[in-house]
């Protein structure tokens, strides 16, 4: 880009980067047969945002790129963040929650209609 | 042309920006304000796909076994190799070889048709068994009660991902175009790497796709 002195990444270093993506690919697919419980899909979700860093990095130039550019991209993440972490708070804070009570059709709560005349 | 000078290096600036420099650096950061919104409108698909995986498992585990892994990490492969070719297409333009530029940028855009003929596969076989969004469900051999929520939340992730790839496939063929006419330079080819951005995002969000929807344990 003419206005951030035309930076170029090596062409060695581009198919290393596509190599090392494809290797994080297989230990993706390699990973999932094994069976951690809930930490699979921790596992899954971090050799992904590797990838994501990575191609961010030098795929997207963000290796050459100017500082407001990345503040602005990674105030996306820290705002997904965000919105992941109150929608967590919200759902696993529930007393009733439990796979099975909610497969089955909700009760419609009576817990106000009896507190209801209390208020006098 | 009233609205536009060429400066000593032959780039054409519009009268707002001071010069080419900074019309480069303002498109480039309008991109990347875009793709702050692209990440927002997705994340809305991530957390209802967290909030329904973490209350029913079960459908989830399901509903990844009529997916074909396989057909999923071809695709993710086919993305990684647009990608790379992408990236690798505004090198080219960079060192002024607008040929070799050209070539990725059709190898690129082939890939996104592979993606899609891939994922044209994978529809039209889970439509035809039943596997279809929302109430034209028909499938009825599902050992959990509302497998439909796990077509439901597919769907919906991988149908927005995929008119990303088909926009991505139009910006790339308009950038072809350009290129052609010689519109781009060494100095001039933001148009090239605006695209480009967007073409990595809509690899970037396939990354997160893959393991949640295909590998599901």
């Amino acid at each position: 880009m003419a206005g951030n002195g035309n930076h170029t990444t090596s062409l060695n270093t581009y198919l290393k980067v596509y190599g090392a993506l494809l290797v994080l690919t297989v230990l993706t697919v390699w990973i999932a047969q094994f069976h951690f419980g809930a930490l699979n899909t921790v596992i899954a979700m971090f050799i992904a945002t590797i990838k994501v860093l990575v191609v961010m990095y030098w795929f997207m130039h963000l290796n050459h790129d100017t500082t407001l550019n990345k503040v602005v991209i990674g105030s996306a993440f820290f705002f997904v963040f965000v919105f992941f972490g109150f929608i967590a708070i919200d759902v696993f804070s529930r007393h009733n929650f439990s796979t099975t009570e909610l497969s089955k059709p909700q009760p419609v709560q009576q817990q106000t209609t009896e507190e209801a005349p209390k208020a006098e | 042309m009233s609205t536009a000078r060429i400066d000593e290096q032959g780039n054409k600036v519009y009268m707002q920006y001071t010069d080419a420099s900074q019309q480069d650096a303002t498109g480039k950061h309008g991109v990347w304000l875009f793709l702050v919104t692209e990440v927002m409108m997705f994340s809305g698909l991530f957390v209802a796909y967290a909030i329904f995986k973490s209350i029913y498992p079960e459908i989830f585990y399901e509903g990844h076994k009529f997916l074909d892994w396989r057909m999923g990490a071809l695709n993710t492969v086919v993305l990684l190799s647009s990608s790379l070719t992408m990236a690798l297409s505004i090198y080219y333009v960079q060192k002024g070889k607008n040929a070799v530029a050209m070539g990725h940028l059709a190898f690129t855009l082939l890939c996104g048709a592979a993606f899609m003929v891939i994922k044209y596969f994978e529809y039209t076989h889970k439509i035809h068994e039943g596997l279809t969004p929302g109430h034209f469900f028909t499938y009825a051999n599902g050992e959990t009660a509302n497998l439909a929520l796990y077509f439901g939340i597919y769907y919906c992730m991988t149908g927005l991902h995929g008119i990303h790839v088909l926009t991505g496939m139009a910006l790339i063929a308009w950038v072809m175009y350009r290129l052609k006419k010689g519109e781009f330079s060494p100095t001039q080819y933001t148009a090239v790497e605006g695209v480009g951005l967007f073409w990595h995002l809509v690899d970037l969000i396939w990354i997160y796709l893959f393991p949640l929807l295909y590998l599901v344990s």
